[in-house]
């Protein structure tokens, strides 16, 4: 495998654009209102660190060739079974965390299960499950449950670190997720079931438990952050999530992971998850109208995908810095 | 995927009806009438929704009570918004021949067909939330949207006189809420000309897009006087309001479910404007028994009461709120 020049990568182009974007949110900051971008920037930071963290999943099986349409409801699903079991329940911290995490695990697992031994296409079964996630959540909490855990004086670590630091954990598992991918074996199989799913298999992988695999890291991120969101808002309810498997999917497009399977990176898709939310930022910084952020939303996924196919194609993939195999 | 879920339901839908009209005499339980009222939300993913579900069935029970017949509420929606979704389920309870529904129409013009299909098979059929005027229902109970974005903007207006201010909706489509960003700037327009409206801001109904937007927008306009958010979804969560400067900014928002009252606790938020929500249960179950008894009912727009609330009657409110909906 001839690994590309690191400037020719789709990660270093979705980087410059990212960078690009910053550079003119503080130029529009400074022009209309005075004032530094700089104060704004963790904040939006955290605020991508939401479908950033789902996005780690996402990406890992978007690169096996698969997708998942479930993980906006399994955040759902995850956030209103911490707050049940925390609020309602009065169960300890951790062990409201633990199960809201476990239940978005057991989604992927099943996710996986399907897609991998039973061979549903991946869009079958995680539409399936989406579904699935969705009823259990209403049936679990059908009206919102307020989630003050700082009021309570909430002494376990987990809530404040997902809560109040979700850049960063998005950080840290974002770089564990990229070194397993990269460095370990089991990211190798990864890349070579979603390169060339028969020849992964005739080199002896076994293909099917690597897919399941896959698809229960999915559903434990999308878990972690559909409670980071509902720990951070402080509200747990049927809205958490809603329309975000497409937020995550886009993430991954922007940040050059490969529907075609095989390629892209971790790294990539939270690019993508900050360019998405920078994006949105920069408009309302250049005063830009509400329509218009929306088409500019849709333009920026869609010259992602674009830019994506022109790299497949020979004489092009050569500019766009297409990776040989 | 999902016609098949719809499907499946309906079977099991048909199946219990067929089995409690084999086992039932006609609807009869227990020598008492009963009643079946299919009472259906715009969508389950909206927890607003639900507060008018625990009041229909706790008006059930109290009919119930009062007349020893039997009253049984269906309750029923897509799982999120999806007009014929919810066209096909109405459909699906007209050919159950239920005694009566009442729908929250998602699109005006697609549920006019099923509500008319429903009214010619002689079901009752009134709507509550948001109305489909046009179509063959007999009664609407719900909030004039229009008057609540003006009372929204006349609130604000007084308090800020001029200067710039945003307004937070939800989604694009929805007929309520455009009714209520376009009586919010009428009424800025026509009673306050020193104010202007930056613009619309929509949040899809996201939380954290709601949230992300105030801070972001109140960063970009410094000046900004004012927030109308026609929806309550930023407040639902906490730490909304915490880019807002109280003596700069004012906020006015429609709807004061639990949640919200914090903001008007801690003086970031000014009014919150609170939709009767109880009504659309507790009117959906007497209207439409009333309709189906063929008694004396009340017939087209009746209008659900909006109430100011603001620091001062936050506690008398808080009383009420409780006694009806208990610690939710």
């Amino acid at each position: 495998m001839k690994v590309p020049a690191f400037w020719r990568t789709r990660e270093f182009a979705a980087a410059c654009v990212l960078a690009a974007m910053l550079a003119g949110c503080e130029i529009a900051a400074r022009v209309n209102t005075g004032t530094s971008f700089l104060e704004q920037v963790p904040r939006v930071f955290r605020e991508c660190s939401f479908v950033g963290i789902a996005a780690i999943g996402a990406a890992v099986v978007i690169v096996s060739g698969g997708v998942d349409l479930s993980s906006g409801a399994v955040m759902k699903l995850a956030s209103v079974t911490l707050a049940a079991l925390y609020v309602n329940a009065g169960w300890p911290a951790a062990a409201a965390l633990g199960v809201g995490l476990l239940a978005g695990a057991a989604v992927g697992f099943a996710n996986g299960f399907l897609v991998g031994t039973v061979k549903l296409p991946p869009f079958i079964a995680t539409l399936g499950f989406l579904s699935v996630a969705r009823g259990l959540s209403y049936w679990i909490a059908p009206l919102s449950i307020p989630l003050r855990w700082e009021e309570k004086g909430e002494g376990f670590v987990g809530f404040p670190l997902l809560g109040e630091h979700s850049f960063w954990v998005m950080a840290a598992t974002g770089v564990v997720a990229s070194i397993l991918m990269a460095r370990f074996s089991w990211g190798r199989y990864v890349y070579a079931v979603g390169g060339n799913e028969e020849a992964a298999r005739y080199a002896g992988l076994r293909v099917d438990w690597i897919k399941v695999g896959v698809y229960a890291v999915a559903g434990l991120f999308a878990a972690m952050a559909g409670c980071a969101l509902s720990l951070h808002y402080g509200s747990a309810n049927l809205a958490v999530g809603e329309g975000y498997e497409l937020q995550i999917i886009a993430a991954c497009a922007i940040g050059g992971v490969s529907f075609a399977g095989g390629q892209g990176s971790v790294a990539g898709a939270l690019i993508g998850a900050a360019t998405l939310q920078v994006l949105r930022v920069l408009l309302i910084q250049l005063r830009v109208g509400e329509k218009y952020i929306e088409i500019a939303y849709g333009v920026t996924i869609i010259l992602a995908v674009a830019v994506d196919q022109l790299r497949q194609r020979p004489v092009l993939g050569k500019w766009f810095g297409r990776k040989s195999a | 995927m999902v016609r098949e879920e719809i499907g499946m339901r309906n079977l099991v839908l048909l199946a219990a009806a067929s089995l409690m009209t084999a086992g039932c005499d006609g609807g009869s339980a227990g020598g008492g009438k009963k009643y079946r009222l299919a009472i259906l939300p715009k969508m389950l993913n909206n927890p607003v929704f639900n507060y008018g579900q625990i009041a229909a069935k706790a008006t059930a029970r109290e009919i119930e009570k009062q007349e020893g017949v039997k009253v049984e509420i269906l309750w029923d929606a897509p799982p999120t918004s999806n007009p014929p979704q919810q066209a096909q389920i109405l459909q699906s309870y007209a050919d159950q021949k239920v005694d009566g529904i009442s729908v929250s129409a998602d699109d005006a013009a697609t549920l006019k067909k099923a509500i008319d299909y429903a009214a010619g098979k002689g079901i009752p059929v009134m709507t509550f939330d948001s109305d489909s005027p046009e179509s063959k229902r007999r009664a609407f109970f719900g909030t004039d949207d229009t008057e609540c974005g003006q009372r929204l903007a006349r609130f604000l207006g007084k308090l800020i006189r001029k200067g710039k201010v945003a307004i937070q909706s939800g989604t694009t489509s929805a007929p309520n809420l455009q009714a209520r960003v376009k009586g919010a700037k009428d009424t800025l327009a026509k009673e306050f000309p020193e104010i202007q409206v930056v613009d619309v801001f929509y949040c899809n109904d996201d939380l954290a897009k709601a949230i992300s937007d105030i801070a972001s927008v109140t960063k970009a306009h410094p000046d900004l006087a004012g927030w109308i958010l026609v929806g309550g979804w930023a407040l639902f969560g906490q730490k909304a309001l915490d880019p807002i400067d109280p003596a700069k900014t004012k906020v006015v928002s429609c709807d004061a479910l639990r949640p919200m009252w914090p903001y008007l606790e801690s003086g970031k938020c000014q009014m919150l404007l609170a939709q009767d929500l109880w009504g659309w249960g507790e009117q959906s179950v007497r209207i439409l028994k009333d309709m189906a008894d063929k008694k004396a009912a009340p017939s087209g727009v009746i209008k659900g009461k909006l109430e100011e609330i603001t620091k001062e009657n936050l506690e008398a409110f808080k009383k009420t709120w409780t006694e009806r909906f208990g610690d939710k």
